[in-house]
Order: structure tokens, then C-alpha cells, then sequence
């Protein structure tokens, strides 16, 4: 067995380097999650979402999330109706919020309790100094295009803060929610 | 590289003080080896050519019936009740099956139980998911999986262990990889651990196989099967996560497996997965947050890994392109380094192009010493366009850097000279 190492001592450091790699990312995780704060705000995303193709606005303005409704005009096609969520920190547990689609014509502005009436900030990074980070991107090696096609760490979004990363996962989400997902802004209480 | 085995060290020794005593030297053996082989052919082939035209014959009459049996079915399908189309199906799989132990059986017959087994290995399964349709209410297609392809495996490993044919051994292994998927659909496990399961079960068994060499003819197959459901689990658990680079680590594994022990597929298999992982950059994988950092630290993990791996390649019998993995590792690393450093400290990863400049001597390779030269050469011109741009001294930088070119090419061709010298 000496022998072999010896002789083949190349191969047995390229193989090493890479979990060497691996173990080093390893451990630094471990150290960020435990010397970095857990997150203390909560936020709000919007997937399925498009900035002027959806009949449901969102922005930020005066410390308040503010969602307008839009209806139907002749001919103009609007996209799915976007989801409305809400990220419970630390635990990073999800709450989806129902949009109820107003009657009538014309543009109105929806208020929901718990959403549109508490103090919401748009800021990157965060009163908590965690800043939302989107993890959807296309392309990468060609072993992972190819193998990783099933696996659950396919499109992740989370929020980050000096080399930590919390991550949450959408129920029932699917790339396409991934893409079109827009960062609303900070639970401040 | 080769790695003799004890047996044939010996020969090997016995040639030698045979050589010594005739006084042959190595390029007479080589020569008496070539006109040997010569000679083997042509003979073997003037004995098999009327043999591989019968063949040619029995293989093209055999796809005919086959071919017109299966649309003698298809014809007279919706014409025919129930008991007709499972006697049809698998009643020929079944028949086939039992022709082929009694072919297997008889020495007279022996190569006609093949065809018979590959008749049963397709007409089985096909039957027992007719007789399911027809008379088994329900449409679990994954339980339906579970009760065709159990007694299928085990039916066709018994049949093995009897007669020790290889392809029912194949038979057996991919009706249970059939079972195994089926299961693994019926309880909703989790799929990556199970490919993972299969796959090492798999690779741990072919690698069994080609250092026993036993049933060598289907190691390639199984290799194909067993890497794919072995990266396949692997890449569910590592695949867009910081842990992507244990999949170099097994490639080269395996890649260090296949050259030593000499198996052409895994080491071309090997050679693939290793292309695969580097297109698209070292750490391209990972889809991750601070990706940038992440494919930095790889660029220079993995890139040393690659030109240690080119550096063990060079030993290999099989064409490794080691020179092209030692230019692109170097340049991999020498760019992840400097990228790494910060503005003010990047003179340093400029010291580190001199350092591999120095490895490349040692390791007597001018590929690295290619990817050295040129990634300094990057780097100096690199940091002073950030730095110097807009200043006087810019026009006359640019003057020293040719200046520079030419004496770097100056020195690249003399150690270029001095390593080829040396090896």
C-alpha cells in the first residue's frame, strides 16, 4: 500500500485536492453558521411576478407595501396572477398570502391586514444586515446540467450575511416561479 | 501506467534471461512480436470469414422472424381476446426461455441458446405486463413493475448460476435495476439515494469483475450503467452545492482505476465526466450565493488537481491529452489565485506565475510552463492597465511589455529546450 502511494503519489493528491475543497467549504460553514447572528426580519417575496405584466403591483413607498390591482384592458394580455409570500425568520418557514381579485373596472388598491399596514423597508442589505439572494442560474458544468436535473438543490433563493446563507424553498415551486421572483422588502415591528 | 501482477513479473523476468542469452535485444522481440501477431490474423481471419458471412445470415433471418412475428401481433392485436394475446407473448417468452435451457443443456446446441435467451429477455416482461392488462384490475404501473421484473431477475440469475452465461447475468442485472426503480416509484423513496445505492452497488461489483477478470465481455456495459446511477446520486446530494468538487475526486478515482488496471471504457468514460466538469469552468456548478469567491478557491483547488492528474497521466498506455489538462490546470489555478488576492496584493499571485514557472522545470512539462509564462504576462498587463491606464507612463508600460514578450519568449524556448533535454 506504501509502495502504491509512493509510486503514485500525482494521482493520489489530485484526487485528495478536490475533497480537501469540499471539506474546507464544509468547515466553513459550519464556523459562519455559528459566529454569524441568526436573521431577525422578516420579509415578503412575490414569484410568478412581472414588473408591468401582472394586473397585481407591488412597491415599496413610505415604510408600507403597497399592492394595486389593475383590471382587465381590451386587448392587453396580463400574465398568471403572481404569489404573495411572507418569510418567517429564522425558522425561514413560508406563509403564502391570498390575493382576492377586486371586481370592477379600473385600478384599485388592495389592503390586506398583517401586509399593507405595517412598517416595510426596501433596503439591501436589511436592518439585520442579511441582504435576499437569488440563486437561480442557468447553465453551469456540464456533469451538473446532466446528473443534477432531479436534485432538490436545483433553484434555491435565501438571504445572506457575511459568508452565511439561509435558504427557504417555495412549496410547489418550479423554475419558472424561481425566475420571475421579486424581492419586496423588510418586516420591520 | 501498467502494473504488472506477480505471474507476470515472472514472465517477464524469463524473457529477459532469454533475451540475455540469445543476445536479442528488445526492438527483435518487438519485431518477432509484430510478424507473430501478423501471422495470428491473417490466419484467424481466412478461418472466420465464411463463419462471420453464416453468422451475418443467422443474424439477419432471426430480426426478419422476429420482425415479422411482431407484426403478426400488432396485426391481428384488437382482433384477439385475452387468453390469445398473453399465449402469443408470453407464451413465446416462456417457450424461448425453456428452448433455451434445453439448447444450454445439449452441447449440440449450446450457441442457439443465446438467441433463445434474448427472444425470453424480451418477450417475458412483455407477456407478464400483457397478462397484468388484461386480467388485473388497476393501473399501478410501478407495482405492475415490482411483480414483472422480482421473478424475472431471479428467474434469470438462477439460470445463470446454472449455465454461467454472461448475458444472462446482464439479464439478470437489468431486470433487478427494473425491480429496484420500480420499488424505489411504489414507496415514493428518495430517488438520488437510491441511484446512489444502485450505483455503487453496481461499480463496486464491475471493478470486482475487471480485477478478477471475470466476464470481462460485460464490464463495459456495466461500467456505462454504474457510473451513470453512481453521479447520478452523487450529483442529487452534491450537484449546485460547495461540495461539487467530490465529484472530481471520484472521477479521478476512477480515471486512476482504468489506466492501472487497464480498462478502456471506464478510462474513456472517466475522461468524459472529467471534460464534462470542467466545461463551463472550475466551480461552474455550483449555482450557489458569493458564487464568484466559490469558483475562485475551485479554480485553484481543482486546477492543481488537474495538473497533478496530467503529471500521473503522462505514465499512462492510453492517449491522455495530459499536456492539454497541465495547461489548462495551470492556467486554472494562476488565474484563481489572482483573482483571489486583492488589488493591492496581486504583485504576489504574479510571484506565484514564477513559482509555477519553477514547477514546470520540475515536473519537466512545457505545457505548464506555456500556461506560467503566459498567465505572468496576463497578470502584469492585467494589473497595470487597473493601475496605470491613465497615466504618461502608460505608452512606455506598453513598450517594456513588449519588450517584455520577447525576452519571456526568449526564455520559454531555452527552458522549453532544457525540459525537453531533460526528459
Amino acid at each position: 500500500m506504501k509502495a502504491f502511494l509512493k509510486d503514485n503519489i500525482a494521482l493520489v493528491a489530485a484526487i485528495a485536492l478536490p475533497a480537501l475543497l469540499a471539506v474546507v467549504f464544509a468547515l466553513s460553514t459550519l464556523v459562519v453558521r455559528v459566529s454569524v447572528e441568526d436573521p431577525k426580519n422578516d420579509f415578503f417575496i412575490a414569484t410568478d411576478y412581472y414588473d408591468n405584466g401582472s394586473r397585481f403591483q407591488f412597491d415599496v413607498n413610505n415604510e408600507r407595501l403597497n399592492i394595486n390591482y389593475r383590471a382587465a384592458e381590451k386587448d392587453v394580455s396580463y400574465s398568471s396572477k403572481p404569489r404573495l409570500w411572507r418569510v418567517n425568520v429564522p425558522e425561514m418557514t413560508v406563509q403564502e398570502i391570498s390575493l382576492n381579485t377586486p371586481g370592477g373596472d379600473g385600478a384599485k388598491t388592495i389592503d390586506i391586514p398583517g401586509v399593507t399596514d405595517i412598517k416595510v423597508v426596501n433596503v439591501s442589505p436589511g436592518p439585520d444586515g442579511y441582504a435576499f439572494v437569488d440563486s437561480y442560474r442557468s447553465g453551469g458544468n456540464i456533469m451538473t446540467e446532466i446528473f443534477s436535473m432531479d436534485s432538490p438543490r436545483g433553484n434555491r433563493q435565501g438571504i445572506a450575511k457575511d459568508g452565511r446563507l439561509v435558504g427557504f424553498k417555495i412549496p410547489d415551486g418550479n423554475n419558472y416561479n424561481y425566475y420571475n421572483s421579486r424581492f419586496l422588502g423588510w418586516v420591520v415591528e | 501506467m501498467t502494473v504488472f501482477s506477480a505471474a507476470q513479473k515472472d514472465g517477464l523476468e524469463q524473457i529477459l534471461r532469454l533475451m540475455d542469452a540469445h543476445n536479442l535485444s528488445g526492438a527483435d522481440v518487438k519485431k518477432a512480436a509484430a510478424e507473430h501477431k501478423k501471422a495470428q490474423k491473417s490466419e484467424g481471419k481466412e478461418s472466420s470469414k465464411g463463419e462471420m458471412i453464416l453468422r451475418l445470415f443467422l443474424y439477419m433471418g432471426g430480426a426478419l422472424i422476429f420482425a415479422g412475428l411482431s407484426v403478426f401481433i400488432e396485426t391481428i392485436w384488437e382482433d384477439i381476446g385475452s387468453l390469445s394475446r398473453v399465449i402469443i407473448t408470453l407464451g413465446t417468452g416462456f417457450t424461448a426461455y425453456i428452448c433455451g435451457v434445453v439448447f444450454a443443456l445439449d452441447k449440440r446446441f449450446e450457441k442457439a441458446a443465446t438467441p433463445a435467451f434474448i427472444l425470453a429477455f424480451i418477450m417475458q416482461p412483455t407477456g407478464l405486463f400483457v397478462l397484468l392488462d388484461e386480467y388485473f384490475p388497476g393501473d399501478n404501473a410501478a407495482l405492475g413493475g415490482m411483480v414483472v421484473f422480482a421473478p424475472l431477475a431471479l428467474q434469470q440469475f438462477l439460470t445463470f448460476i446454472k449455465f454461467r452465461y454472461s448475458s444472462l447475468l446482464l439479464y439478470s442485472l437489468l431486470y433487478l435495476l427494473g425491480f429496484a426503480f420500480s420499488f424505489v416509484e411504489y414507496f415514493d423513496l428518495n430517488r438520488g439515494a437510491a441511484s446512489l445505492v444502485l450505483g455503487t452497488f453496481l461499480l463496486l461489483t464491475t471493478i470486482n469483475m475487471q480485477i478478477k477478470e471475470k466476464f470481462k465481455d460485460l464490464t463495459p456495459l456495466f461500467f456505462v450503467i454504474a457510473t451513470v446511477l453512481f453521479f447520478s446520486g452523487v450529483y442529487y446530494f452534491v450537484g449546485r452545492t460547495v461540495f461539487d468538487s467530490i465529484a472530481l475526486s471520484l472521477i479521478l478515482s476512477l480515471l486512476g482505476f482504468a489506466a492501472i488496471k487497464e480498462s478502456k471504457t471506464l478510462y474513456v468514460l472517466s475522461m468524459l465526466y472529467m471534460t464534462a466538469y470542467f466545461c463551463g469552468g472550475p466551480g461552474g456548478g455550483w449555482g450557489g450565493f458569493d458564487w464568484h469567491f466559490y469558483n475562485q478557491v475551485a479554480a485553484v483547488f481543482t486546477g492543481t488537481s488537474l495538473v497533478l492528474a496530467g503529471q500521473w497521466l503522462r505514465r499512462s498506455n492510453y492517449i491522455s491529452l495530459h499536456p492539454l489538462w497541465m495547461f489548462l490546470g495551470t492556467g486554472f489555478a494562476l488565474g484563481g489565485l489572482y483573482s483571489l488576492f486583492p488589488a493591492a496584493l496581486q504583485p504576489v499571485a504574479i510571484a506565484f506565475a514564477g513559482v509555477a514557472i519553477y514547477g514546470a522545470l520540475l515536473l519537466k512539462s512545457r505545457a505548464v510552463l506555456a500556461a506560467a509564462v503566459l498567465s505572468m504576462i496576463g497578470f502584469i498587463i492585467a494589473y497595470s492597465a487597473e493601475h496605470f491606464a491613465n497615466t504618461i507612463a502608460w505608452p512606455v508600460l506598453l513598450i517594456f511589455f513588449g519588450i517584455l514578450v520577447l525576452a519571456s519568449g526568449f526564455a520559454f524556448a531555452r527552458l522549453a529546450g532544457r525540459i525537453k533535454a531533460s526528459a
